[in-house]
Order: C-alpha cells, then structure tokens, then sequence
C-alpha cells in the first residue's frame, strides 16, 4: 500500500510537471470554452428586431402599425424600396397586398407570418366568423433549447477526456523505447500493476479537479451551470476522467506509434467524436442521428454530453445508471487490455 | 533545391500520419458541409415549414389525427412519434423538433411545447394557435370550414431580381467548415515541418554550409506552399459536390485562393516563433478553433452577438466568411478581399522579422 500511495505521489508530480498535459488539460479547456461562450452568447438574445414598412393606402395599415412585435413605419412605394435596398427594412407591406423582401431570412419569415395571419383574419370576417384573439387555445409549455447550454455540455464532456493525455504520459514512463525515464525505470523492481493502478487513481482525480474549475468557472464567469445537480454531475465527470486515463493506457501500450503522434490522434479523434456529438452544432449531430443512429449510441462524448444536459438542463435522470455503468465497464475494460499490453514486452535494443 | 527535395522528403517520411491526420479533418469536412446540405436551388419563397412532432395516444385522437394531417397539407415536416413529456422536452433542447404537440385522450388541445425565445419555435406556436383559435370561432365539428378559412397564404416577392437566397447557407457552411480544417491543418503541419530545419544541430549546419540564405527561404516558403495550397485543393475537390452548384464560382475560388494565402503566411509565421513540437500543436488548435468560433465558421454570421464579431475583424477568416456571405459577388467582395491580402502581407513582413532577429541572436550565442 505505501508503494502505491508513493507511485500516486511520483505519477501525480510527472503530470504535474508535464506542461504538455497542462496545458491540454488545465489551460486549453478554460480557453476554447471561453471563445465558445463569447462566441455563442449572444446567439438569438434580441438581436432580431424585425423592421418592415407599410405603403400609404394599405387596407390594413392600422394593424400593422400596432403590432408590438414589429417596428413598421408608414411610407410611399418608392422610399420603401430605397430602404429596402439599403438594408434598413426587412420587408414592405404593399397596397396591393403583396408583401416584398429583400431575402429569404428569419425575419421575411416573420413578416410573412404576420401578413397570412391578417389574410386568414379578413376570410373568416367575410363568412361571418370572428376568432376570439384575447385568450389562449393551446396548453403551453416553454422548454429553452439553448444553444450555448447544448454545445457547452459536449465541450465538458470531450474535456473530460482529455485525462487521455496523462494516460499516454504513463505509458512514456513505463515503456523502455519511448523515453529515457522509462528506460532507468525498467531496471528497478517496479510493480506495473501498483504502478499503473496508482496512476489511473491520481491522473484520474486530478483530472476530475480540472473539470471541477471548468464547471464552477463556466458558472460564475459564464454564467452556464453545470452543477444544477451536482452530485451526480461530478460522480459522471470522475468516471469520465477516468476512462480517459483508461482510454490513454490503452492507445499508449497497444501499438508502436510515437507519442507524437499519439497525441494529435488523440487531440483530432475527440474533436470529431464532439463535432459528432454536437459540439461545433446543432445540425451535424442531427445530420448523424439521421443517416448513422448507432454512431452517438456508442459516442462517448455524445453519451456524457447527453447525460450532463438532462442533469443540469432538463432535470432528467434518463439513462444516468445504465450510462454510467457503461462508462465504468469500458474503463475496466480498457485498463485489463493495457495491462495485458504491457506484459512481458522485450526491446533489441534501447 | 536541396532544401526543397529534404522538405518533399520529409512529407514522405511522414505520409501516414500527414494521411490520417488530414483523413479525419476532411471526413469532419464532408460531414459538417453535408449536414448543412439542401438538395435543391429553390427561386421562389417557401413560407415558414417548421419540423415539429405529434404524439398521439395508442387509441387514437380525432383531433389530433386531423390536425397533424393540415400540418402536413401545409407543408410542415412532421413526425408521428410517441413521447412523454420529458422526452418531448429533450426533443426541443437538442433541436430536434422545433415543436411538439403531445395530446392526450379526451382532451380536443394539445400539450404545445416549444422554445418561444426562438424564431422558429414562436412561429410553431402561432401556426398551430391559429388553428385551433379558428377552429374555436367556427365551431368543433367544422373542420373543413377552418382548413378553406386558413388556406389563404401571404404572397411573397422578391426584391429587383426575385432570386432567393434558399440553398446558399449550406453553401456557405461547407466554405466556412472548408477554411477552418485548412487553416488547422495547415498552422499544425506547416510549424511542424519547419521545426525540423530549426533543430539547433540542423540550423547550425545549414548555416555553414555554401547555400544562400535567400535560396533556404524562399525553398522553405515552396514547400510550406505546397503543403497548403495542396491542403485546400485537396479539401475543394473532395467538397465538389455541394461547392459545384455555386452560381458564381470564379468568386469564391478567388475567395480561397486569397484566404488560402493568408493562412500559408500564418503558417510560416507561427513557424517563425514557435520551435516546440508540443506548443505548436496546442498554439495551432487553439488558435484556429477559436478564430472558427469567433469569425462564425460554425454559426452563420449574421446571427452572432456583436462581440465576437468585432473580436473577429482581427482575423482573416472573418473576412473569408464574410466574403462567402456575398455569394460570390466580386463587387461586393473586393474589400474583405484587400483586407485578406493585407493580413497576408503583414504575417509575411512581421515573419521575415521574426526571421531575422532571431537569426541574430543565435549568432550572438553560438558566433
């Protein structure tokens, strides 16, 4: 046991000291989520205002110009279309009943809208039928589909896998071909299983203490919670860390490649499984949900992802026992298959 | 050209991991651009078609059964699924569905959830309040009446030309998703490629050895050209597909040609103040991720807050976007152009300082 408690105590320091894996792991999280959260934040928050204008004579000037949602001036033909032309209005009621756009865009549609609501209006008061506009005929219920909340939640998630990169540093330090460390290291009486168990437990907990920064930081910087339900949030994130660190062991022992390359793999492997899963857009997760459902089924950053927004975002336990048993299982998985990996291996030459 | 051949055999020393590497980030190209995809060029309005879904009860709903089928009559894109509340409201969070209307037995109205605070989920609401108000003022049983009643349609035209912009997004996603891979790949590869010229024994050689300075340089600046210019053509070809149905190409590819440009001057820029392998793989990805997320390679421009938009000016890709966003008009075009060839020039002039100085002070430390 004092071995192992020593090993966590050295392992911890080498990552640590690594500014590699710092930065990775420490640094470059606080960073890109940053850009995201400026980038995204002002996504959809009042910047549509909707301006339209109204030729003098239409039938139904009066209500347009008293619709609240929208800023419709009155004006003649020709200087409606001057400021249509000029990016000043989005569309132009015309006398004779036709509404015209400049494009095809959020707020044409909304003109539009408004425009066939009134036509529908004026039909039905011709037969005789008055639609009751005071009250409510629907059961509402409001659910924010938050953009910068969805794509945030898969960014932690591809983050917490980034203790990844102290997994592959472990098996720098162990296997006598990839540094000189691991070379004076294969000469002393060390117990790869103590060894690599204490760096799994540490690399492990440190990483969760990063992405223990990364949820407070998006929350009293950002202002996006994470920690809604933040016991079961940090128990995911753990898990998480700790099939990464798996993850790691497992790519670090079971080929040839060099670090170098390992680490840009690595980098490039979680950007796409994120980009899959939702983390540059909406659209390319739906795109894969469509054409290749399984691909997010077996996703690990979708999985977590998902999990951390039905937490924090829906209040929803949905699939968190079965997710989390998965997550364990490939992390014990991965770790066996690295141990089996690193028996007995034989160098020519070092 | 012996600094050139050692540059070409670098790339072949290493053509497995340059291979994967661009493999997977040109696989992300083809999805990103491919999700945004529109089958056809559309040259007429198409009033609002939301995505929304209807759950039903197992045995059966009257209402809900002719409701979803006007839905459909409109046009809406509409699915029969059966959901709970809570699996509705994960449906709205992660853009499934802009709606869903979940009824339940003997009840005429629907559950309506939606998100109001956004466009497409405000006009969901109101197209199916509408109905049912109608259907209130015409009485239950009077379907038919309210279907005559609300088949009436704004008539939408278009200004001057009458071309719609239908179609142009997803092209201009697929530029958008096209530059950032190019610039990744190219400010990773680039400063990794030159680091091995740099290698203090390497450089010392080369700096003894009867080879002019000038020829090294302008060598090095073939291959770093090479590189990236082969990059984007690589990523253009493969991108055909969706980019071919442009309607004013020449524009766009002297869009890229421009931006292409920029970024090889960038490349060789970072290779002129980075020497670490590791910081070069954590500047570039940094450094391009975050001018995607701000230039709105990712989100359309014209939704984005202001902020990041004017964090944006500082960086050639804003201006590439910003380009595209002009369909292809060279008119409109020529000043985010000038501005590309701008940044261009200045990474250049700032790198052949770089160049210099830090020449200098290696001759200081090792005369």
């Amino acid at each position: 046991m004092r071995q192992f408690f020593s090993h966590a105590r050295i392992l911890g320091k080498l990552t640590l000291k690594d500014k590699s894996s710092l930065f990775w792991v420490f640094i470059y999280p606080l960073i890109l989520v940053s850009m995201m959260a400026l980038a995204f934040s002002g996504l959809g928050k009042g910047d549509v205002q909707v301006k339209a204008a109204v030729e003098r004579g239409h039938p139904q000037a009066e209500i347009l110009t008293s619709i609240n949602q929208l800023e419709v001036r009155l004006m003649d033909s020709d200087e409606a279309v001057k400021a249509l032309r000029d990016k000043e209005l989005d569309g132009f009621f015309r006398a004779d009943g036709k509404l015209e756009i400049r494009e095809d865009s959020l707020e044409a549609q909304v003109l539009a809208e408004v425009g066939t609501a009134l036509k529908q209006a004026e039909a039905a008061a011709r037969q005789g039928i008055l639609p009751d506009f005071s009250r409510n005929f629907l059961r509402t219920a409001d659910q924010s589909a938050d953009f910068l909340t969805n794509i945030l939640s898969m960014t932690v998630a591809m983050f917490a896998f980034y203790s990844y990169f102290s997994g592959i540093g472990m098996i720098d330090h162990l296997q006598a071909n990839l540094s000189p460390l691991a070379a004076r290291l294969t000469t002393t009486p060390l117990r790869r299983t103590s060894y690599l168990a204490a760096g799994l437990l540490i690399n492990s907990l440190l990483a969760f203490l990063n992405m223990v920064l990364l949820t407070f930081f998006l929350k009293w910087v950002w202002g996006v919670n994470f920690l809604f339900d933040p016991g079961r949030t940090l128990l995911l994130l753990l898990v998480t860390a700790l099939l990464g660190v798996a993850s790691g062991l497992f790519v670090g022992s079971s080929n040839k490649l060099s670090t170098k390359a390992k680490v840009p793999l690595g980098i490039a492997v979680m950007l796409i499984l994120g980009a899959f899963g939702g983390m540059m857009g909406t659209d390319l997760r739906l795109f894969m949900d469509r054409h290749v459902p399984w691909l997010n089924r077996v996703n690990p950053i979708s999985l977590v992802g998902r999990l951390i927004y039905r937490l924090n975002a829906l209040s929803s336990t949905k699939g968190y026992g079965s997710g989390l048993l998965a997550l364990v299982a490939a992390a014990l998985l991965l770790y066996l298959a690295s141990l089996l990996f690193l028996r007995r291996r034989r160098f020519k030459s070092l | 050209m012996t600094v050139f051949r050692t540059y070409l055999a670098l790339l072949r020393r290493h053509w497995l991991i340059i291979l994967a590497y661009t493999g997977l980030f040109l696989l992300l190209t083809l999805m990103m651009g491919g999700s945004g995809a529109e089958p056809d060029q559309v040259d007429l309005f198409q009033s609002n078609q939301m995505v929304a879904a209807v759950s039903l009860p197992t045995e059966g709903h009257r209402e809900g059964e002719i409701f979803t089928a006007w839905l459909e009559n409109q046009g809406h894109r509409i699915s029969r699924v059966s959901l709970s509340e809570e699996e509705a409201r994960e449906a709205i969070f992660d853009h499934r569905f802009q709606a869903v209307f979940l009824f339940e037995a003997d009840v005429p109205e629907p559950l309506a959830l939606s998100d109001p605070a956004s466009t497409n989920g405000y006009l969901a609401l109101s197209v199916a309040e509408t109905y049912f108000r109608f259907l209130d003022a015409a009485g239950q049983d009077d379907e038919k009446l309210v279907e005559q009643l609300l088949d009436r349609e704004m008539e939408v035209v278009f200004l001057e030309s009458g071309e719609s912009k239908t179609g142009q997004g997803s092209r201009i996603a697929f530029f958008s998703s096209l530059a950032y891979i190019l610039l990744l790949i190219s400010t990773t590869l680039v400063p990794l490629i030159n680091q091995s010229f740099s290698e203090p024994a390497i450089h010392a050689r080369s700096s003894l050895a009867p080879y002019p300075a000038r020829s090294r340089a302008v060598e090095m600046m073939l291959g770093s050209g090479l590189v990236v210019f082969g990059t984007a053509t690589v990523l253009l070809l493969v991108s055909l597909p969706v980019t071919g149905q442009t309607l004013r190409p020449a524009g766009l590819l002297l869009n890229l040609l421009v931006f292409t440009l920029a970024v090889l001057t960038l490349s060789h820029l970072l290779s002129s103040l980075i020497r670490k392998k590791t910081a070069i793989m954590a500047v570039s990805t940094v450094l391009s991720l975050g001018m995607a997320f701000l230039s709105g390679a990712f989100i359309p421009q014209p939704v984005m807050g202001q902020v990041p938009l004017i964090l944006a000016r500082g960086f050639p890709l804003y201006y590439f976007i910003h380009a595209n966003h002009q369909r292809g008009s060279l008119s409109g075009m020529t000043v985010d152009l000038l501005i590309q060839l701008a940044f261009a020039l200045s990474f250049f002039l700032v790198s052949i300082l770089v160049q210099r100085f830090a020449g200098r002070a290696r001759g200081q430390l090792n005369p």
